[in-house]
């Protein structure tokens, strides 16, 4: 116990419970205002930390007694009084997408959760989002298998408060309810079981650096039962990360939040479930050729169903949600991928390696900030209009420029149009999986093909909002508050710059991988010019997206310039009627209609499968729930459980 | 720098040729229907005239309107600076064919984005044809894609060009696939479904006048041109003397463009629905293809 560095780590944290217990206090605006300015300051320390990891690789790490006086009388088994963070660059990275959209978003929500004002407790929305990025920063940093599930459990109460914020929406609890089932009742419980069985097994000593020989220990020795933990820990993991098939809850889930919640949600909580397959698979245990192909299969399957759905939808942030599931299948595969080929011998096969590594941290970066972007300017969209069907909507470009802008950005960066950041992490997930000759090729294409009906579904996120004339007269729609442009902007230019620059997240993914990846520093195997990532060897040379970046803009300005406008308007051709301008447009449902028909047969099945595994069951749930109801109703049954159980404890004790 | 004055030749001498190959085009097609036809430069003739126009724009419209032609436009020339054509030298580095790919496919979004910003619902429903066409035909291209690459290794068309020799059935097989997906692509009749000039007026083209017009018609004859152009470098030996070989790929350049013209006449327009289970039925062809590449059949 340092006394300089023992606070130094958990000064965020202690921030953000204070905020969020202060606003607590307030009914009205205050309440927003407080939680909002101490997440705001929390966020830029967070980011300060790591980067201070990544760029100058320090590493944080603070052991805090909590409380002294308790340990030494009662002597639990577990050493709870010990709570022990480390930052290292694992940590540091997540860390820094939680830093920075949670800035973002908290800068966003100054001016956006005023919306409520009068309608909810704004004071309950402080303590709750403070809470809420509290924990996550504290389940990214946290050293200690035992605390983190206390962490974890409370991350996630404090989202499904979020959730369910606005109480009076009947589809607001109904999603809180469901994600209640599925990720604390369910997953939780299979994490924390297994996460028990390891604490004992490792002695009752919950520090990760034990808890780590100690399953390699168990790996060497018991390999059954180390696997089995591990597919337990997945399974818990993928409902978080919301992999086909546990993603149900998320496409209800983040739709239902305040927006810049949802930015949250989709942006970095998700995140902390990839956070903890990077330790299990890399840290805990050992990358084997067969669990990455697992893991690589589900996240083919995840990216498929994922976006495959959310071309369907015509709600905005639905159908963002749906693309959040898409895209954790792309980093999902590249985990995976990069599992597979790190098995798999030869330079050749190392460089891929890395690359795919690479590609899955750079994705899952890109991503926080692209979709924290959409969900933001979708935040917009709800500010001044109130409405989300994408049906109705339209003709925004004109009223709100500067979202448009950020929206038609984000769009082009979630589609992977060069040069925007989602292009790079998914060239190198295409240019590390697609010439392997194994099944990873297969999966590269899909995903490749994938990527076009991501752009689909955001030509049609896009053009319904902002550009496509609306079905409605909308009134009084005018720019968002200024607060909210700068978070907009502010993810707009981050998304553009890892776009062009990706030595920028290469050099920070290249800590990561020093500590993780057996294969040691990634930068070893990609050869790091001004602007442009060179792959070592002949083999995987170049990926140049700032000279495609450059010569575009070059091209495009200099072609534009040459042709000067002499701009007239006339009204749209109607073929002789007169233009009727609320009647005369495309509803969002019949976009892509016959591209939707020509995979019929993919949806069929999807809505057999929900009817067999989601209706039928919660049938026969409900029927049982019903019978155990009468049981428990009836007096003699509960006196004889009651007798049992007090039995039970009867014969324990003796 | 003299691969990039190179490429610069193989860029503009595109951008001279593509609007005479559709002069080409038009005059066999008169040819073929028993008419006299225009004169073979009359597509240059019709590009200047409205670059000299003014562009009118709709009351309704919005920014990427305006935009999307010059984007698009600047989309076709690089993807026409990663090739070979009439000069054998091309931009090259690795997974230049995904940014190739990337690069075909955000011009057919930035069409589509731009025509739906115009407010006209004609362009919207031709966009919507537009992106499906573009998003099944970029699973084709994929699957194509993979099977050049089982084929040769690499994910660099520098070597990736030719693909024969060697003479295998997947080799072939994988040319010819690709040679009916460069004709979907193009928008030929049966596959104008966008353009559909008396369904939808010219669906995606409705509203575009003048300079942007001119700029987007210009965009699509290069597509074409860039499309012919894998396909001719997918076949076409580089190791003959330099001027011989730029003569033997404009040879094949028109050879090319006349196959598929004289395919076109044959042929009235398919319904969208049509179009998409005709290229679906592709998929599986292509995945044999992929693995009797796989043990080099």
């Amino acid at each position: 116990m340092k006394g300089d560095s023992l606070v130094e780590l958990l000064i965020p944290a202690a921030l953000l419970l204070l905020g969020g217990t202060v606003s607590s206090v307030f009914k009205g605006r205050l309440g927003n205002y407080i939680s909002s300015f101490f997440s705001t300051i929390s966020s830029l320390i967070i980011c300060y930390f790591s980067l201070n990891v990544l760029f100058f690789n320090k590493v944080f790490e603070e052991r805090l007694i909590l409380a002294p006086v308790l340990i030494s009388p009662i002597s639990l088994p577990i050493n709870l009084s010990l709570l022990h963070v480390k930052m290292d660059s694992l940590s540091a990275f997540f860390c820094l997408i939680l830093g920075v959209v949670g800035f973002a978003s908290s800068i966003y929500g100054f001016s956006y959760v005023n919306r409520y004002f009068k309608k909810e407790h704004l004071g309950f929305y402080g303590l709750n989002y403070a809470f809420f990025l509290c924990f996550m920063y504290l389940v990214l940093i946290i050293y200690d298998v035992f605390w983190f599930i206390i962490f974890w459990e409370l991350m996630t109460v404090t989202s499904q408060f979020l959730v369910s914020y606005e109480k009076e929406k009947i589809a607001a609890r109904k999603a809180a309810y469901k994600y209640f089932c599925m990720v604390k009742a369910g997953s939780e419980a299979i994490i924390v079981s297994a996460l028990i069985i390891i604490i004992i097994l490792s002695g009752m000593q919950t520090s990760f650096d034990i808890v780590k020989t100690c399953t390699e220990k168990l790996l060497a020795e018991n390999p059954i039962l180390a696997n089995a933990l591990l597919t337990m820990l997945f399974i818990g993991f993928s409902v978080k990360a919301s992999l086909v098939p546990f993603h149900t809850w998320l496409p209800d889930a983040h739709p239902e939040a305040p927006s810049n919640v949802s930015a949250l949600l989709s942006g970095v909580m998700i995140k902390t479930a990839v956070y903890m397959f990077f330790r299990l698979f890399y840290f805990f245990f050992k990358p084997t050729i067969y669990w990455g192909y697992i893991v690589a299969t589900i996240g083919t399957i995840t990216l498929f169903v994922g976006t495959m759905y959310a071309i369907l939808q015509t709600d905005s942030k639905r159908l963002l949600a749906f693309h959040s599931v898409g895209q954790m299948g792309y980093i999902v595969l590249a985990l995976g991928a990069s599992m597979v080929l790190y098995s798999m011998k030869g330079e050749v096969y190392a460089i891929l390696a890395s690359a795919a590594f690479a590609a899955s941290l750079y994705h899952a970066l890109n991503h926080a900030m692209f979709k924290s972007l959409l969900f933001l300017t979708a935040g917009s969209v709800i500010y001044r209009t109130g409405l989300r069907n994408l049906n109705v909507l339209g003709g925004l470009a004109r009223l709100m420029p500067v979202t448009a802008v950020s929206a038609l950005i984000a769009s082009l960066s979630i589609s992977g149009i060069p040069p925007f950041n989602g292009f790079v992490s998914k060239w190198l997930i295409y240019s590390s999986t697609i010439p392997s000759f194994t099944l990873l090729a297969i999966y590269g294409v899909i995903a490749l093909f994938i990527s076009a009906v991501t752009a689909a579904s955001f030509v049609k996120y896009f053009t319904t909002l902002f550009t496509k004339p609306s079905a409605l007269e909308l009134k009084g729609v005018k720019e968002v508050p200024i607060v909210m442009l700068f978070s907009q902007i502010f993810l707009g230019i981050i998304c553009i710059t890892l776009g062009i620059y990706p030595v920028l997240p290469l050099t920070i993914i290249s800590p990561v991988s020093k500590l993780l990846f057996p294969l040691g520093d990634i930068l070893s195997y990609v050869k790091v010019l001004p602007g442009i990532a060179l792959l070592k060897v002949g083999f995987v040379s170049i990926n140049s997206p700032l000279i495609i970046a450059v010569s575009l803009t070059l091209i495009s300005s200099i072609t534009a310039t040459l042709l000067p406008h002499r701009i007239k308007e006339f009204s749209v051709w109607s073929c002789g009627v007169s233009f009727r301008k609320y009647l005369m447009n495309m509803p969002a449902d019949s976009y892509f209609k016959p591209f939707e028909e020509s995979f019929k047969e993919l949806y069929l099945t999807g809505k057999f499968l929900h009817k067999v595994f989601v209706e039928d069951f919660i049938k026969r749930y409900l029927l049982s729930a019903k019978v155990l109801a009468r049981g428990t109703e009836n007096f003699v049954v509960m006196l004889t459980v009651f007798a049992l159980i007090a039995f039970l404890i009867l014969l324990f004790l003796v | 720098m003299f691969t990039q004055l190179l490429v610069l030749t193989n860029i503009v001498g595109l951008l001279l040729i593509a609007p005479i190959i559709d002069g080409i085009e038009r005059k066999i097609k008169a040819r073929l229907q028993c008419r006299k036809g225009p004169p073979i430069l009359q597509t240059w003739y019709d590009l200047l005239k409205l670059f000299r126009r003014p562009s009118i724009v709709t009351k309704e419209y919005s920014l990427p309107y305006i935009i999307s032609p010059y984007i698009v436009f600047a989309n076709i020339i690089f993807a026409l600076a990663l090739l070979p054509s009439i000069t054998g030298v091309a931009l090259s580095f690795y997974g230049d064919i995904i940014v190739l790919t990337y690069l075909i496919a955000s011009s057919s979004i930035f069409i589509a984005i731009g025509s739906i910003s115009s407010g006209s619902v004609f362009a919207t429903i031709g966009a919507n044809r537009e992106i499906s066409i573009a998003t099944l035909s970029k699973l084709l291209i994929a699957l194509v894609l993979a099977s050049f690459v089982i084929l040769k290794g690499s994910l660099m068309l520098e070597k990736l060009f030719p693909i024969i020799p060697p003479y295998t059935i997947s080799a072939i097989l994988a040319i010819v696939l690709f040679a009916i997906l460069a004709y979907i692509e193009s928008y030929k009749l049966p596959f104008d479904i966008p353009e559909a000039e008396p369904e939808i007026i010219d669906g995606i083209l409705v509203e575009y006048s003048g300079k942007s017009l001119g700029v987007l018609k210009y965009s699509m004859y290069l597509k074409r041109v860039l499309l012919f152009t894998i396909l001719i470098d997918l076949v076409l030996p580089r190791n003959l003397p330099p001027i011989i070989s730029s003569l033997a790929y404009i040879a094949s350049l028109i050879f090319v463009s006349i196959l598929f013209v004289t395919i076109e006449t044959y042929f009235g327009r398919l319904r969208i629905d049509q179009a998409l289970k005709f290229m679906k039925t592709l998929i599986p062809i292509l995945l044999v293809v992929i693995v009797i590449a796989y043990f080099h059949i």
